[in-house]
């Protein structure tokens, strides 16, 4: 597989838009008196966006088959799952 | 690294016929796929405690204790970024057989991962400013100590053994022993590194916590 210089050009997208969002992420821990849901939901899903750019484009995962890609993105949800049932209960448990 | 310059050095390379479900992909990518799952698990692990100690904490950041400092940190994302940059670039150049420039880029990544382990010395002990061991953030004094120098130290390990792995193939490179496929498998390793490091700076460094 060759390594086009239209993938090099895709590379240096994607390397400035995690510039462009780790900007945005300490940016937004400045902005004044932004209320504090609001500030975690958005650092968390920039990062979320930025690990993603980092696994499809730089780890080449949007190229592999289906059965790789599933292999790989199944086992990562799983962390996510059970970290959205434990806080759930800490918030659970918080609340009442 | 082409199959001519492959031959040349008493190197014959493997063309794997495409697998109905993997495709191309080498025994050595799966293989460093899988270990990097559960190196996934091992950081998910390091950060659900983290989230859980902190999410139940009464008070997270104790009296006295020093503030991590965003921007220093902000620098460090920058240059690890910067060195996926230059991994997917040698990638390239190792895939195009062009072994010079591979090295090229692989020689800026290692330094990049030098770079990140001296800044992550001059966080913990100091360089020119005293550092947050000598600033009162002491390992098992409370939680938020704890749990910083585990998570972070854990992550350096990482960048360590990536330097380790990406010199080794510098050498074989020097040699001519290094085919684009081992390339490849120690660039998945660099960029989950990078990966992990977007999620640490996220959760450790960027939630802002109020002194207690």
């Amino acid at each position: 597989m060759m390594a086009s210089a239209h993938s090099r050009k895709a590379y240096f997208q994607v390397f400035a838009a995690l510039v462009v969002l780790t900007a945005a992420e300490i940016a937004v821990v400045y902005v004044p008196g932004i209320r504090r849901g609001l500030l975690v939901s958005a650092l968390v899903l920039m990062a979320v966006a930025k690990a993603a750019l980092v696994m499809v484009f730089f780890m080449h995962l949007g190229s592999e088959t289906r059965a790789v890609k599933l292999g790989v993105i199944l086992p990562f949800l799983l962390p996510a799952i059970y970290a959205f049932v434990l806080i759930g209960e800490a918030a659970w448990r918080f609340l009442s | 690294m082409t199959s001519e310059d492959a031959h040349a050095h008493g190197h014959a390379i493997t063309e794997w016929p495409a697998d109905h479900f993997l495709g191309r992909a080498s025994a050595l990518k799966l293989g460093m796929w899988i270990f990097l799952l559960s190196d996934a698990f091992s950081f998910g692990g390091l950060l659900l405690s983290y989230g859980i100690l902190r999410g139940g904490s009464t008070v997270w950041w104790h009296r006295g204790e020093p503030d991590l400092g965003i921007n220093f940190t902000a620098g460090l994302t920058f240059l690890l970024i910067c060195s996926s940059m230059t991994m997917v670039l040698a990638v390239a150049a190792a895939k195009e057989g062009d072994r010079k420039r591979m090295m090229t880029f692989l020689g800026f990544t290692i330094l990049g991962g030098l770079l990140f382990l001296l800044g992550q010395y001059a966080e913990y002990w100091g360089l020119h400013e005293p550092g947050l061991l000598k600033r009162g953030l002491l390992f098992g004094q409370s939680a938020r100590a704890t749990t910083f120098y585990l998570i972070t130290s854990f992550h350096g390990f990482h960048v360590f053994s990536g330097v380790v792995l990406m010199t080794v193939m510098l050498v074989r490179a020097l040699r001519g022993k290094v085919s684009a496929d081992a390339i490849e498998s120690v660039g998945l390793f660099w960029h989950f590194v990078d990966l992990v490091w977007i999620l640490v700076f996220t959760f450790v460094y960027l939630i802002p916590a109020e002194p207690g």
